[in-house]
């Protein structure tokens, strides 16, 4: 049995892979006939991916957690690279509700996608981010993750910039790849850490639903790697102050946006800190960064949320916020509660993003039943009580309570360091200064 | 500021005609909820068609005309045929025509290449291309010519081997040259020739080239001012309103951005100037704005029009609102001088008007005189100019050319394409139509035992084809679809009363709809549902009960599964639930004056549309009568069979915010059902008949009268107040049933061949069920094509059109001249119908010709604002016009327009009402006269009507509409049906297709 969960799971992980690969081989025939062959390797990836991760779930749930050991990429002395999977509860779930959502958006995208100029590309993006996803939640040790991980982050930039024929798409695109790159330093140096104090990410079947190198260290060494990892984790899940990108990424295709930011991508963070929870319980100031960065992305999330008139704007917030209170949940320790919101977020979101073009008709229907909307309760009673207050809470909705100010000012930061680096490689390179980055600037002034 | 107190003293009226100005070119676009079709270019219909669209290129920044790629295109596939572009050549250089351009080049030759060859590419890449891999040659002169031609430069070219080197550029000249091997492959050789003497010939071509208008390129001022809008205009959608929206959109604006904390928090200079401003008003402010800058009152006209331009979507939707207050989805006051101070508070006016000519990008000269080159080469060559004569041309010569090309450029090339597009198009229809009245005119028409009527929408074109394809005694009519009754009308699920009449007319009367047994558990089920649902719908995006429904969240997994995999089984499972939980009474409408029981307590809370307060609640007998009268008169509808149906129509669409677009034009966006449903009322009453009939208007007692609605979307036809019919008509309502039903399957049947996800050979029950489930399908951004066939209006009898199988293109509008011996009644119809029937055609005309200035691009990053309009993903400007999803398969053709009139009566017409005047003399339209009496067709073109001899050979004709289309994507052309025609016709002629 042991295989055959094994293999199941390598399936349900490459189907979309090789079907990538086969969608990118069709670019080179001519368009119009594309549509149709793409949209059938496609589906034909998504289900043998979807069945086969059902099938991972049902045994695994069944039979208990296990480690799968793909063999060993290389060894330096007594470092050893391993390639595994870990099937625990926790990551077959993640596993199954990934593969489930781009069959499904694949599925929602057959049609919604007809005749677009970007079909290829748009399901070459989606496979790959499937594979992606899977490997992120299926990843044995730390180094697989981060290579899930980066891939999440790409597929999530390039199709948030998927119509690049207009100038706000690339530049927002850009925004959420250059902090997911930052936030990534700390990822980056989570690892580095790890394999420094574990010396070697041993994978075994002794400790199921952790990786074995997160177990057992202690809390001085655990809390820089927790807080390195956190780092990692709010860029992807768009938290306070760094969150910024993630309104602004509701420039894609509305099924893009649906599993990127309603569904999957976003909860990547809290999925990473739900794996190392290891570290957390070893680390209860990481723990309490965690329930820190949490709760101030819900209050200034769903603050800023309250205020948006537009509907993608509106969801992005509310997710930004919902995502907060898991990552508290997560740093309190409720880690099966966290991970039920998790999913349930998941599912309610991206069905909400995907029927946002609706809220009209939606809105409409219920506008029939009960007349006039009203305005938020405690915003009504705030204002009547407090009028001067009303509008400095509006104002301070719209800013995201300073975090706006905040990420602009990071963005200027960087912005500078960029281009000091790009002047110091101009001289080293002995060309003339580079009067470019023009994309760089439009992402600071938007 | 100072400057502000002179400035008041100024004569007011500066600044409202400038204001006027822009509002008048601004996007005309109402909120999405009413969306009306509307000509895009209508601040231009007091100019000609083509420099109408020339003019509003030079301001608005969009294209005129398609690219010509895509008429070249139609040329390859025959949809464009030759003699329609040299026709059309003739029509346009008249006898400049014949004038030499070069030795034995004509101007006409010269043009008729320009158009159907492309000379110069765009781009360097493909400049260079052309020259290295041209494969000219290969492709043109056909073979015939080209050999000659070949071996005549060959000759020429070896005669003289030193000269060989410096004709052909060769760098190294070849010592031996590989004769067997250049007399078996000259082409390269040759082909260098010409380019090398195209390019000795050609100097100093630097000429100016427009490029597309840039994106603005300050994002920040214009993203700040697009949030301040879109909350300002908010209909509901945010949880919490923008505070003080009532004293204005300056105002309110002002006092927010004079605190700190919000996204300005970066820029001081907004904050200061916004404390500044605390004091004035919108206008004080523009005021101010206009003095600071220094701009001059002449320039004020220009200068605020291209600044409103920046944020045209917003600005436009502001001066929409200030101009029709009934739109408005909120109380709030909607003024442009209000955007217009907003706009100058984030982006003050810069001090000097800055031209645009300065960014745009300029073409440097090297890189045009190669085009120029290329050109001149290849248009030798396709003209046939031997080398020997071209090698012999000079740089006056080459000047010549290329001036005449110049004249000649693609704007023109366009217009001429354009018209040679609709020629071909327009003759199709015309044969067509001539070749059925031939047919008709042996025919006497049945006496009909059932009569329906729709909207003369083009969708109903099919609809009403499949109904009398089913008997000749079935016959049905075209009457616009708001059946005369201007309402405003309240359904028992709505929460206010809207105009069901065309836009731009005042409802006379106000209709609501009631229930007809006491309904108070009814009302309270469905308030306590839409709360649950509301409460669901906000509570899910805020924390503590997002958190509740995120826990939960897993829930949704059934029907986010339902949606996606079984989008019909979903919708009939939600309105089964809902009709379960809801038990809806039945009602009845409020058709009368004084019967209505209920109508203060409805109207109470009714404070957006005060106006319709005023109206009066139901028709009065003589009032119904005179409005009936009046629309069964201009129908021609004077004979009644037993059974009337008349059909409104709507459409139901999911996830698409641009849902009203499809549903009745006639009825301002809303569904028509009511208004079929109200005209049936009124005529079913006895006491109305009487007065019909003093008016001269017999109805039989045994007519009976019933109204419906035909949804566009699902093809559900649904009739209402079906208890009202007598027994006696039983047997002829079950009939009446069973044949609609019939009609939809084929309807739908013949929609889904457009659908590129239906098998072309599918039957019209599983057609019927597609689309069912399209129209409800989350992941359909074409629910229904719309009016994306649109090309054609015919205004005439029934019987002439009827047998025409007219694709869903044309509009049908039921007229009878033999009735109407002064045109009074032609005045009118033309008067409602053709500035509805142009506006439709032209904004889908625009909207796909420039998908991204007229229309709003592509639908699959929409993000609705507001509940007033759509954006582009996180933040845009409002994008207005047509989604690229419901233009798609739409031929950019100016409305066809057929009527059965005589060429000295339309014109007669034409200057008696000056809004059809307008349409006809200025080309909006290609208007067709068809004499009543003789059947023959006159073309209105610069000289007036001119009488087209048709070409009947080309028509075919079929068995009945279903062999027409079957097996068909693409437009089909207009033919004969036989179906449905009186027996004596059917034997008289075959079907010539089987």
């Amino acid at each position: 049995m042991h295989e055959l969960v094994g293999g199941l799971a390598v399936v349900a992980l490459c189907a979309p892979l090789l079907g990538a690969l086969i969608v990118a081989t069709t670019l080179l025939r001519p368009a119009q006939s594309r549509e149709r062959f793409v949209a059938h390797v496609a589906r034909a990836a998504f289900t043998i991916s979807v069945v086969s991760a059902a099938g991972v779930l049902a045994l695994v749930w069944v039979q208990g957690e296990r480690t799968v050991s793909l063999g060993t990429w290389f060894v330096v002395e007594d470092h050893q690279f391993e390639l595994a999977l870990l099937l625990d509860r926790l990551g077959v779930t993640m596993m199954a509700l990934s593969a489930a959502a781009c069959g499904l958006i694949g599925r929602f995208s057959a049609s919604y996608l007809h005749r677009e100029p970007g079909h290829t590309r748009f399901y070459f993006l989606l496979a790959i981010f499937a594979f992606a996803m899977m490997l992120v939640v299926t990843a044995g040790n730390l180094d697989m993750l981060f290579v899930g991980w980066e891939l999440v982050g790409l597929s999530s930039a390039l199709l948030i910039g998927f119509f690049h024929e207009r100038p706000a798409p690339v530049q927002n695109g850009l925004r959420a790849f250059a902090t997911y790159r930052i936030c990534d330093i700390g990822l980056l140096v989570g690892i580095i850490l790890l394999h420094h104090h574990a010396h070697h990410v041993m994978v075994s079947n002794a400790n199921p639903g952790a990786w074995s190198a997160t177990i057992g260290l202690p809390a001085e060494a655990a809390t820089p790697i927790a807080i390195g990892l956190l780092v990692g984790a709010m860029g992807k899940s768009a938290q306070f102050p760094v969150g910024g990108w993630l309104p602004r990424a509701m420039e894609g295709p509305t099924p893009s946006s649906a599993i990127f930011y309603g569904a999957l991508s976003i909860h990547a963070g809290a999925f990473l800190l739900l794996r190392a929870r290891a570290l957390l319980d070893a680390a209860p100031m990481a723990a309490a960064a965690v329930i820190g960065v949490g709760a101030l992305t819900a209050v200034t999330a769903t603050l800023s949320g309250r205020v948006q008139a537009d509907v993608k704007n509106q969801l992005a917030y509310a997710a930004m916020s919902q995502v907060g209170l898991i990552f508290v949940e997560i740093g309190l320790g409720f880690y099966e509660l966290a991970m039920w919101h998790l999913v349930g977020h998941a599912t309610l979101r991206g069905f909400q993003l995907l029927r946002a073009p609706a809220i009209l008709h939606e809105l409409h229907t219920l506008h029939g039943g009960i007349g006039d909307f009203e305005t938020g309760r405690f915003y009504g009673l705030v204002t009547r009580w407090f009028p001067s207050l009303e509008r400095r809470l509006y104002v301070g909705a719209l800013g995201r309570a300073g975090g706006e100010g905040l990420g602009r000012a990071l963005a200027r930061r960087l912005l500078g360091l960029a281009h000091r680096a790009a002047r110091l490689e101009a001289t080293l390179t002995d060309e003339r200064d580079p009067q470019d980055a023009p994309v760089l600037q439009e992402v600071h002034s938007s | 500021m100072s400057a502000a107190a002179e400035l008041y003293e100024e004569p007011p009226d500066a600044l409202a005609k400038a204001l006027g100005h822009a509002a008048h070119l601004l996007p005309a676009q109402a909120p999405l909820a009413s969306f009306v079709h509307h000509n895009t270019l209508h601040a231009f219909e007091h100019l000609p068609f083509h420099e109408a669209v020339r003019e509003a290129e030079q301001l608005l920044g969009g294209q005129p005309y398609l690219p010509i790629g895509a008429f070249r295109a139609a040329y390859a596939r025959g949809r464009i045929r030759a003699r329609d572009v040299d026709a059309t050549l003739d029509l346009f250089l008249m006898d400049r025509g014949d004038e030499p351009i070069l030795e034995g080049v004509t101007r006409r030759a010269l043009a008729r290449i320009a158009m159907i060859h492309e000379l110069a590419p765009d781009d360097v890449a493909q400049c260079a291309w052309v020259l290295a891999e041209g494969s000219e040659l290969d492709a043109f002169p056909p073979a015939a010519a080209r050999q000659p031609l070949l071996a005549n430069a060959l000759a020429f070219l070896l005669d003289d081997e030193s000269a060989l080197r410096d004709r052909c550029h060769v760098e190294a000249a070849p010592t031996r040259i590989d004769l067997p091997r250049l007399r078996h492959d000259p082409e390269p050789l040759v082909r260098r020739a010409y380019h090398v003497h195209a390019s000795r010939i050609t100097v100093d071509a630097a000429r100016q080239e427009s490029a597309a208008p840039d994106e603005p390129n300050d994002p920040s001022p214009r993203s700040l001012f697009f949030r301040l809008a879109s909350a300002y205009l908010d209909a509901g959608l945010a949880y919490w309103a923008m505070p003080g929206r009532e004293d204005g959109f300056f105002t309110a604006s002002v006092r927010l951005l004079a605190l700190a904390g919000g996204p300005w928090e970066s820029d001081r200079a907004i904050r200061q100037r916004a404390r500044a401003a605390k004091a004035l008003d919108g206008e004080a402010f523009v005021r101010t704005c206009l003095g600071d800058a220094g701009i001059q009152e002449v320039d004020w006209a220009d200068r605020i029009l291209s600044e409103l331009l920046e944020v045209r979507g917003f600005a436009g939707m502001f001066a929409t609102l200030e101009a029709d207050r009934s739109l408005a989805l909120t109380a709030f006051p909607h003024r442009l001088v209000d955007a217009l101070a907003v706009w100058w508070l984030v982006r003050p006016p810069r001090p000097r008007h800055e031209t645009k000519t300065s960014r745009r990008r300029q073409l440097d000269a090297p890189r045009a005189t190669t085009r120029d080159a290329i050109a001149l080469a290849r248009l030798a060559i396709f003209t046939g100019i031997d080398l020997p004569t071209f090698v012999g041309l000079d740089a006056r010569d080459g000047r010549r050319v290329l001036d005449e090309l110049q004249a000649f450029g693609d704007r023109t090339r366009r217009q001429v394409w354009q018209e040679a597009y609709e020629r071909a198009h327009r003759h199709a229809v015309l044969d067509a139509v001539a070749l059925n009245d031939a047919g008709q005119r042996a025919l006497t028409p049945a006496a009909p035992r059932l009569q329906v009527a729709c909207c003369i929408d083009d969708r109903e074109e099919s609809l009403r084809r499949h109904i009398e394809e089913q008997d000749p005694a079935y016959e049905t009519i075209g009457i616009a679809g708001f059946y005369g009754l201007a309402i405003a009308y309240q359904g028992v699920s709505d929460p206010h009363a809207r105009p069901l009449l065309p836009a731009g007319r005042k409802p006379t009367h106000r209709i609501e709809e009631q229930p007809a047994t006491r309904a108070g558990g009814w009302a309270f089920r469905r308030r306590w549902m839409a709360e649950l649902g509301f409460g669901g719908h906000v509570g899910s995006r805020t924390l503590l009960r997002g958190s509740a429904a995120s826990m939960t969240g897993i829930a949704q997994t059934v029907p986010l599964l339902l949606d996606v995999f079984a989008p019909r089984r979903a919708a009939r499972l939600r309105a089964g639930l809902a009709r379960t939980a809801l038990r809806p009474p039945k009602t009845r409408l409020s058709a009368f004056a004084g019967e209505s029981a209920q109508s203060e307590a409805t109207a109470s809370h009714d404070h957006d549309h005060q106006a319709d307060d005023a109206l009066p609640t139901g028709y009065d007998v003589e009032e119904a009568a005179d409005v009936l009268a009046g629309v069964l008169h201009d129908a021609g509808v004077h004979e009644f069979a037993p059974l009337f149906i008349a059909l409104g129509h709507g459409s139901t669409s999911m996830n698409n915010p641009h849902e009203a677009a499809h549903e009745c034009g006639a009825c301002s966006g809303g569904k028509g059902g009511a208004n079929a449903r109200l005209f049936a009322v009124l005529a079913n009453d006895p006491r109305v008949r009487t007065a019909l009939a003093e008016r001269g208007l017999e109805i039989p007692e045994e007519t009976v009268f019933v109204g419906g609605i035909h949804d566009t979307s699902s093809d559900a036809v649904t009739l209402f107040d079906l208890d009202a019919v007598p027994d006696s008509h039983a047997e002829l309502l079950a009939e009446t049933k069973r044949v609609l039903l019939h009609a939809r399957a084929l309807d739908a049947h013949e929609r889904v061949r457009r659908f590129d996800s239906v098998p072309l050979g599918v039957s019209p029950k599983a057609a019927l069920r597609h689309v069912e489930g399209r129209a409800y399908n989350l992941a359909e951004p074409r629910p229904e094509y719309g009016h994306c066939t649109n090309a054609i209006c015919l205004v005439g009898r029934r019987w002439l059109s009827r047998g025409l199988f007219l694709d869903r293109r044309a509009f049908l509008v039921s007229y009878d001249p033999t009735r109407d011996p002064d045109g009074d009644v032609l005045a009118r119809v033309l008067r409602s119908v053709g500035p509805v029937g142009a506006g439709i055609n032209l904004e889908y005309y625009f909207s796909t010709v420039d998908q991204n200035v007229y229309g709003c691009g592509t639908k699959l990053p929409h993000n609705v604002n507001g509940l007033v309009g759509v954006m582009n993903g996180h933040e845009s400007d409002l994008r207005t016009g047509l989604p690229y999803q419901m233009v798609d398969v739409h031929e950019p053709v100016r409305l066809v327009t057929v009527v059965e009139a005589t060429p000295e009566r339309l014109l007669d017409i034409a200057e008696r009402e000056p809004v059809v005047g307008r349409l006809v003399t200025g080309g909006w339209i290609q208007l067709v006269a068809a004499d009543p009496e003789s059947g023959a067709l006159f073309e209105f073109g610069p000289g007036g009507f001119t009488p087209y001899t048709p070409d009947l050979s080309r028509v075919s004709t079929y068995s009945d509409s279903r062999a027409c289309y079957q097996a068909h994507r693409e437009d089909r052309r207009p033919a004969r049906i036989l179906a449905g025609l009186p027996e004596t016709s059917r034997r008289e002629k075959e079907p010539s297709h089987a």
